[in-house]
């Protein structure tokens, strides 16, 4: 740069500085008020989900839990043992219910929980909810002659909280699914 | 050089911590990097409030998605390409009017001196606005940065001739326009705007 050109590169210089350097500092100060918020957002996240947990999946719950009932009641009942177990790869009797005449299975990728289980540390605030949701997949048959209505389990576990130690945010999410056959009478 | 000074850690290694979550280290290099966001957004928008608006999104979304980032050397040239974006988007959804390049300047009569400097500024907004945007971008690289043409080069993609080429003829140009604007006595603007 020559001598010539610098008076205009000062001009070029001072009005990019006066321009620009009230914004410096602006960009720190709204990571770090991010950062304070999201820290502070466990309590809020937890009541959000707790509301949410109770308006929209509790109702859904006891309707399904009445219907579920309202099956049981009305089957006649069927000997666990009489009904083939159906044990595909991955998945495992759980829960076999002989009272009631319906077979409870675990279709989970593998027979161990699929996701460990990181553990919180103690006094550490924790944001937990848990969804679920029941999916009817109609009459399917066992056997030749054994149908059953097939109720698929939909589980998701989440917990988050702020590990101070790592300085991270630690999100667990378990989704889970069960199958639940119920026996019908064929006519 | 090292970007913690105290230290002796280096950029990658910086970008590294930052990457496992480490707050501190991302408030470092959002001091290193700032000015250069900034100049991104400016060249992008001619605004400096908008650019300063770019440059806090740029450093939330940086830091959201610095787990994306495969090569931690690269660190500057991958947030100024999010800085580049979020200016694009912002640009598009700015109303015609509100552009601050077409901005009148504000003059009161008890501070001529004040709107002098104001009236200067309009006409130099207004000369960068016609230079297109890799050119502006050199500009202000150059003047805001103090950047050398090699530096400029790695962030845009071009050559450093390349870069010596744009900002010669901008240069230039901004000159002639200026000059028809009446700022050729450009002896006495460096100190009035300085």
């Amino acid at each position: 740069m020559n001598s010539d050109n610098e008076p205009f590169d000062q001009m070029l210089s001072g009005y990019f500085h006066r321009e620009l350097d009230g914004q410096l500092g602006k960009s720190l100060s709204t990571f770090r008020s991010q950062q304070q918020t999201a820290r502070g957002a466990g309590v809020v996240s937890q009541n959000q989900r707790l509301r949410h947990l109770a308006t929209c999946w509790l109702p859904l719950a006891g309707t399904i839990a009445a219907a579920a009932a309202v099956v049981f009641a009305s089957v006649p009942a069927l000997h666990w043992r009489d009904v083939p177990s159906v044990r595909h790869a991955n998945s495992a009797v759980v829960a076999p219910t002989p009272a009631t005449g319906s077979v409870m299975q675990s279709t989970s990728a593998t027979d161990q929980p699929p996701v460990q289980i990181i553990t919180p540390p103690p006094g550490a605030q924790i944001a937990q909810s848990v969804a679920c949701r029941t999916i009817n997949d109609g009459i399917v048959m066992l056997a030749k002659d054994v149908p059953v209505q097939k109720l698929r389990r939909q589980v998701v576990q989440e917990a988050e909280w702020f590990d101070v130690r790592r300085n991270a945010n630690v999100h667990v999410y378990v989704p889970r699914q069960e199958v639940v056959l119920v026996a019908l009478k064929a006519f | 050089m090292p970007l913690d000074q105290s230290t002796n850690e280096q950029l990658p290694d910086v970008v590294r911590r930052a990457q496992l979550g480490k707050a501190r280290a991302f408030e470092k290099l959002v001091e290193r990097c700032e000015r250069m966001v900034l100049a991104v957004a400016f060249a992008t928008l001619g605004d400096a409030h908008a650019a300063g608006d770019v440059a806090q999104e740029t450093f939330l979304k940086a830091w959201q998605r610095l787990g994306e980032l495969q090569r931690p050397e690269a660190f500057d040239a991958w947030i100024c390409g999010i800085a580049r974006n979020l200016a694009i988007d912002q640009r598009r959804r700015r109303k015609p009017d509100s552009n601050a390049i077409t901005e009148l300047p504000i003059a009161t009569a008890a501070e001529p001196s004040v709107a002098l400097d104001d009236d200067e500024r309009q006409q130099v907004t207004a000369a960068l606005a016609e230079l297109d945007e890799i050119s502006r971008a050199v500009v202000v690289f150059r003047y805001y940065q103090d950047m050398g043409s090699r530096e400029i080069a790695g962030l845009l993609d071009l050559s450093p001739a390349a870069v010596d080429m744009r900002l010669s003829r901008a240069r230039t140009q901004l000159r002639q326009r200026l000059g028809k604007m009446g700022m050729e006595n450009a002896q006495g603007i460096g100190l009035t705007m300085r």
